[in-house]
């Protein structure tokens, strides 16, 4: 019986675990949790990371008049950001590499982790919609390879067999 | 042996275990939330023109709003939701070449630059923006989706043109049936579907839909749809596209992926079906139900827990899909007796309404409070949450525990 890997901490995971820690509500959970609050409060105030934002704003001057009519100037004229990179890292598994490969192309590895457990059937249906509705690209291994490793890491089976 | 995990049956929401969890437990929690602010908002991250949000995604992001700013009447621009489907996103929009195309069914075809739109008739009132899964983490058995809590929603005044001034400017022809919208995002890869959504054209030409480029005074923030979002009061949030550039009248019904496929409900009456009789027949979501939230006391921003004999202002928000709020009530008694809070400003069928009242509890102990709104239309809310594989329009009446100390001091 293979016991599930505790996912790896990027920054914003460990106000996460505080959030599953403070749900069990058990005597240990409270104790941890105090210096992981600490941590939930850094977060809270300061992000996990700052994306740039750099906007442009044009010069805001006297309206224009066209004719004797008051035109509305846009008072921005253009935007760019700059999205920050906030990736976390997939927790070890039987399969993580199929899934590091076909799986984080169009999304964040993100959209898994934060998922609930499912059962096999469930993940199995979200890989075929990845595949069949979004247009993904992987081979019939390793569907069944990536299949395996999210029952892995967030199945509800709790037999513990992930086959 | 590792802990066994919580199967999706067993999988129970946060509110649902405080209900179900020993006194002390709940008293020893609400001190330490009350010290160190609220597990409910984390993780958060900071996007572009954005406060610090609870990040659900990265890649394409999903932000939700942190409770507290639903203290405010309107929701501020930089705290409202963040949620994009398809990677890549739009990082860079300039209005010397941005153009709004409508076309299509038309007697002719427009292009026209924020200028031109600026100089046609501005509207303004305020809507209720709510994602369709807003609150789906708190479904049971728990679905696939973005794990939603309940801040994917904002109440915010918008400002821009009517779409049926635009539609009439290019001129529908006879045999018009949709409205399509698109905006600057596309997918990924070319077999993924681009996000496109459709109206029917009677529901595209009533006053109340907006092409805006305004929200709270500013122009939208480009993760919120600058330069501009088609408004769809009512309507759940999957509607009003961001970036939007193309509009087209069609004269057959529009098939795509985002209206044929996804954001689909259970035909039903309230929108429910269960794991193991899945609905045969759905359609594309559409109106918002009715709903009322908690925004003191609440779980959401850890203030549960409060000093005997101390008078505790009640407050929140309700709204529904546009009749407006006819009365909200609450219960200090798990639901048991049923009394009716005070209604604030009326700001427009679409906003949120606030509601308020005073407690002033004599007795030490826990306490469920729950609320509930009834809207001008005669719709309320479900005592048990309705459920379907989406995750979409959870109403159930909301709860919320509260511990009374014994102390004044707390
Ligand atoms: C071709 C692009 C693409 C690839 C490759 C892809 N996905 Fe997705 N995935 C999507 C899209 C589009 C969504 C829906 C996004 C939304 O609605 O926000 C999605 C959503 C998800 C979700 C959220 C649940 C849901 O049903 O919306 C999960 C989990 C997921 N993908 C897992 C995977 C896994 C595992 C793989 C590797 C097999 C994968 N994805 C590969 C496009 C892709």
């Amino acid at each position: 019986m293979t016991d599930k890997h505790p996912a790896p901490k990027d920054p914003s995971e460990v106000s996460r675990e505080h959030d599953e820690t403070e749900r069990r509500l058990d005597g240990p959970a409270l104790i941890i949790a105090v210096p992981l609050l600490l941590v939930a409060i850094y977060f809270a105030f300061y992000g996990v990371d700052s994306g740039r934002s750099d906007i442009e704003t044009a010069q805001m001057g006297t309206p224009a008049t066209e004719a004797g009519q008051v035109r509305q100037i846009t008072a921005v004229t253009s935007k760019t950001i700059e999205l920050p990179h906030l990736q976390p890292i997939l927790p070890p598994g039987p399969g993580l590499e199929a899934v590091e490969v076909n799986c984080v192309v169009c999304h964040s590895p993100r959209l898994i982790t934060d998922q609930p457990d499912f059962s096999r059937e469930q993940w199995t249906e979200i890989v075929h919609k990845m595949v069949g509705t979004f247009g993904a690209h992987v081979t019939a291994d390793d569907q069944d390879l990536i299949i395996d490793y999210l029952t892995f890491i967030k199945g509800t089976d709790t037999s513990g067999d992930s086959q | 042996m590792h802990e066994p995990k919580q199967s999706a049956q067993q999988a129970i929401s946060r509110r649902a275990l405080l209900a179900s969890t020993a006194g002390m437990c709940v008293s020893a929690l609400g001190a330490r939330l009350a010290m160190a602010g609220p597990p409910y908002d984390d993780p958060v991250a900071r996007f572009p023109e954005k406060t610090a949000l609870r990040l659900l995604n990265d890649r394409a992001p999903q932000l939700e709003t942190p409770w507290r700013y639903f203290k405010e009447d309107l929701t501020p621009n930089e705290a409202m939701f963040v949620r994009w489907h398809l990677q890549p996103i739009p990082t860079h929009v300039d209005l010397n070449t941005w153009t709004l195309r409508v076309g299509g069914h038309v007697n002719e075809t427009l292009s026209l630059s924020m200028d031109d739109i600026r100089a046609m008739p501005a509207q303004e009132f305020v809507a209720v923006i709510q994602c369709s899964g807003n609150s789906r983490r708190y479904f049971a058995p728990r679905v696939p989706g973005g794990q939603w809590g309940d801040g994917a929603m904002a109440n915010v005044r918008w400002k821009g043109v009517r779409l049926s001034d635009v539609l009439e400017r290019a001129g529908m022809k006879s045999g018009a049936v949709q409205v399509t919208f698109n905006g600057l995002d596309t997918g990924p890869l070319p077999a993924t579907p681009d996000f496109v959504k459709a109206l029917d054209v009677d529901h595209a030409m009533q006053q109340e839909i907006l092409l805006a480029y305004e929200m709270n005074g500013a122009e939208l923030p480009l993760l919120n749809g600058f330069p501009m979002r088609l408004i769809v009061p009512g309507w759940y949030a999957t509607y009003w596209v961001k970036c939007l550039s193309e509009i087209t009248v069609t004269d057959t019904k529009f098939d795509g992926f985002w209206m044929a496929k996804a954001y689909h409900i259970p035909d039903n009456a309230n929108a429910s079906e269960t794991p193991n009789d899945l609905a045969k027949n759905t359609v594309p979501i559409n109106r918002f139900n009715t709903r009322s939230f908690w925004v003191h006391p609440s779980e959401k921003t850890g203030e549960t827990e409060f000093a005997n004999g101390a008078t505790i202002p009640l407050e929140g928000v309700a709204f529904d899909g546009g009749s407006g709020i006819a009365s909200v009530e609450y219960s200090l008694d798990g639901g048991g007796t049923w009394q009716e809070a005070t209604l604030g400003d009326d700001m427009g069928g679409y906003a949120f309404r606030r509601w308020r009242a005073e407690w002033t509890p004599t007795t030490p102990g826990i306490y469920q409070l729950k609320v509930r709104a009834t809207s001008n239309d005669g719709e309320t809310q479900p005592v048990d949450a309705k459920w379907n594989h989406g995750g979409y329009m959870r109403n159930v009446i909301e709860t919320v525990d509260v511990t009374i100390t014994g102390q004044e001091d707390g």
